[in-house]
């Protein structure tokens, strides 16, 4: 009986100053890490944008950023194909595309995370949704044309794009 | 003297962690798509398994034998966890990259294998130095795979461009086959190597 | 519909093994004869199963409520490690045909990153439970798979002739890497 309390309470002692241990570092990094996950989101919007001044504002539960008289930027989640990806999206007023920037992707490298490369990104410039993916070249209002090898992840990027977007213009019309 | 230096030296070759012992293959694969992943995921390791090490021998006179492995794995996992804070802090896109692999390092056969085979049997200065060796050792294996399989995929090597622009690139190099293929090769090299000594 | 793409795509589009390396060791270890491997696999398929369901609640009804999910590593290998000796003990005595089956590759089981893996990669794309659930057998069912495919060819490289340096692991890294190539066609079934 002596050796069962020896044993739970050196145990339970390793948690305890394991726990201390983790929030302290943690409570000393968390305001560096929220900053930073700020800080990369408006990179992306300066990236997309120019240097413009941004206002954080939020409709019914969706976070959005106002860009000037410019337009506005704001995210989108979704599946790739093996991993979550989230990019931000820029547009104008009327909803055509600014720009995307992807902040995560975790797709196969030199194939899915293409889809990240500014030659499959630049093809959504200056048009509108609903985008439709197409094999060979791209033509037509709507199309984009697959990553080589990847289509899958061109797929999923596209379909979350659309999604987001058709989103957004629900919550802004309100 | 010349026993501490051969505590230190016995990882990088003839008792690698990877080639010769296969312990922590799942990280040695999954991240050396590339040299700087694969530097990052080494110099975790090599922090996580120094103060495991430390640590472990530290409290080895007052573990109950029976709760051992618990013990020691709360004692890794505590430090994985401030790893992946200090990288999500202050190296963020690294942190991204090696995604769900950093919180991985808990199960990383070779911290718990080493605290279990060395740290627990020995004193502080020798479990430091076997820490520091395996790690580095470890390191340098990786370092080596994200190295040849980046070179070969994209003709770069910690991004800097190296190869003629003539050469063809090998996407299937920085995929899951690339990775078997070239532990595979490796691990031959390795015996032969050891094989020629004898 | 959802459910079956979820499995489909934990078992054979992504792998475990083949693809996201995860459970290489006893990959390696066990996977010599096909008896062995066949404990393995679902000894692996019962503590997948198990631990999903606990670190989801843990993940979902504690740490995340109380603002705990810094603790997640620790409070998930805490688990998964006094799950698996609890699962031990109770199969010794309630069960002794399935200990007599299971039980020596129980313990290995701690230390194996696919579990460990498949509670991250639970919570990092937010399935829910029965997602979780479903998840959980498509993963312990691809690395069941892996491990049979893999050791009926092992079986047939032990007669053939190798070269003396890359007898043992360095032939069964490059056998697993044709594995992991011919995984890659399935990729297309997740359309």
């Amino acid at each position: 009986m002596k050796n069962f309390f020896r044993i739970t309470f050196f145990l339970f002692a390793v948690c305890v100053v394991s726990g201390f241990l983790l929030s302290f570092f943690y409570t000393k990094s968390i305001d560096r890490i929220k900053e930073n996950e700020r800080k990369t989101k408006i990179e992306a919007i300066d990236k997309i944008f120019g240097n413009e001044k941004v206002l954080e504002k939020e409709v019914s539960g969706k976070k959005y950023w106002v860009v000037g008289d410019k337009g506005f930027a704001f995210e989108a989640k979704g599946m790739g194909f093996q991993d979550e990806i989230i990019a931000m999206i820029g547009v104008t007023k009327n909803f055509e595309i600014k720009g995307i920037v992807v902040l995560k992707c975790l797709d196969t490298p030199g194939l899915g995370a293409e889809v990240a490369g500014d030659k499959f990104l630049n093809q959504f410039k200056g048009k509108s949704a609903p985008f439709e993916v197409v094999r060979n070249i791209a033509s037509g209002p709507h199309k984009i044309q697959a990553v080589t090898g990847a289509t899958i992840s061109s797929k999923a990027f596209v379909k979350m794009v659309n999604s987001a977007i058709k989103e957004m213009k629900k919550k802004i019309k309100k | 003297m010349k026993n501490n230096f051969k505590e230190f030296v016995k990882g990088f070759f003839e008792q690698n962690p990877i080639l010769v012992f296969l312990l922590g293959l799942c990280p040695t694969l999954a991240v050396t798509t590339n040299a700087i992943n694969a530097l990052t995921m080494g110099l975790s390791v090599i922090f996580v398994l120094f103060f495991s090490n430390l640590i472990i021998s530290l409290i080895r006179k007052m573990v109950p034998n029976q709760v051992r492995i618990a013990s020691f794995i709360v004692v890794i996992a505590t430090f994985v966890t401030i790893v992946d804070i200090f990288l999500k802090a202050n190296f963020p896109s690294l942190s991204k990259a090696l995604g769900p692999f950093i919180p991985l390092i808990v199960v990383n056969c070779i911290i718990l294998g080493r605290a279990e085979a060395f740290a627990s049997r020995n004193s502080v200065f020798l479990s430091i130095l076997d820490a520091l060796g395996m790690g580095l050792g470890f390191t340098i294996t990786l370092i080596i795979m994200g190295g040849i399989r980046e070179v070969l995929a994209f003709g770069t090597f910690f991004n800097v461009k190296v190869t003629p622009d003539f050469m063809p690139k090998f996407l299937v190099m920085i995929l899951p086959p690339g990775a078997f293929f070239t532990l595979g090769i490796l691990v031959g090299i390795k015996n032969a190597v050891s094989m020629r000594k004898k | 519909m959802n459910l079956l793409l979820i499995f489909i795509g934990a078992a054979i589009v992504n792998n475990f093994v083949l693809s996201y390396f995860l459970g290489l060791c006893p990959f390696l270890g066990v996977s010599t004869d096909l008896k062995k491997a066949t404990g393995m696999g679902f000894a692996v398929i019962f503590v997948m199963l198990i631990s999903s369901a606990v670190t989801w609640l843990i993940y979902y009804k504690i740490l995340l409520p109380f603002n705990l999910v810094y603790l997640q590593y620790v409070a998930f290998i805490l688990v998964i490690a006094s799950l698996v000796q609890f699962v031990e003990m109770f199969l010794k005595k309630f069960v002794p045909p399935l200990y007599r089956g299971l039980g020596i590759y129980l313990p290995l089981i701690t230390t194996n990153c696919a579990i460990l893996g498949m509670t991250l990669f639970m919570v990092i794309r937010k399935y829910n439970f029965v997602e979780s659930v479903v998840f959980s057998l498509g993963a312990g069912s691809g690395f069941l798979l892996a491990l049979l495919i893999m050791s009926g060819i092992r079986e047939r490289i032990n007669t053939s002739d190798i070269p003396r340096p890359f007898r043992g692991a360095g032939i069964t890294f490059i056998t697993a890497g044709c594995l992991a190539l011919i995984f890659m066609g399935f990729a297309g079934i997740l359309r």
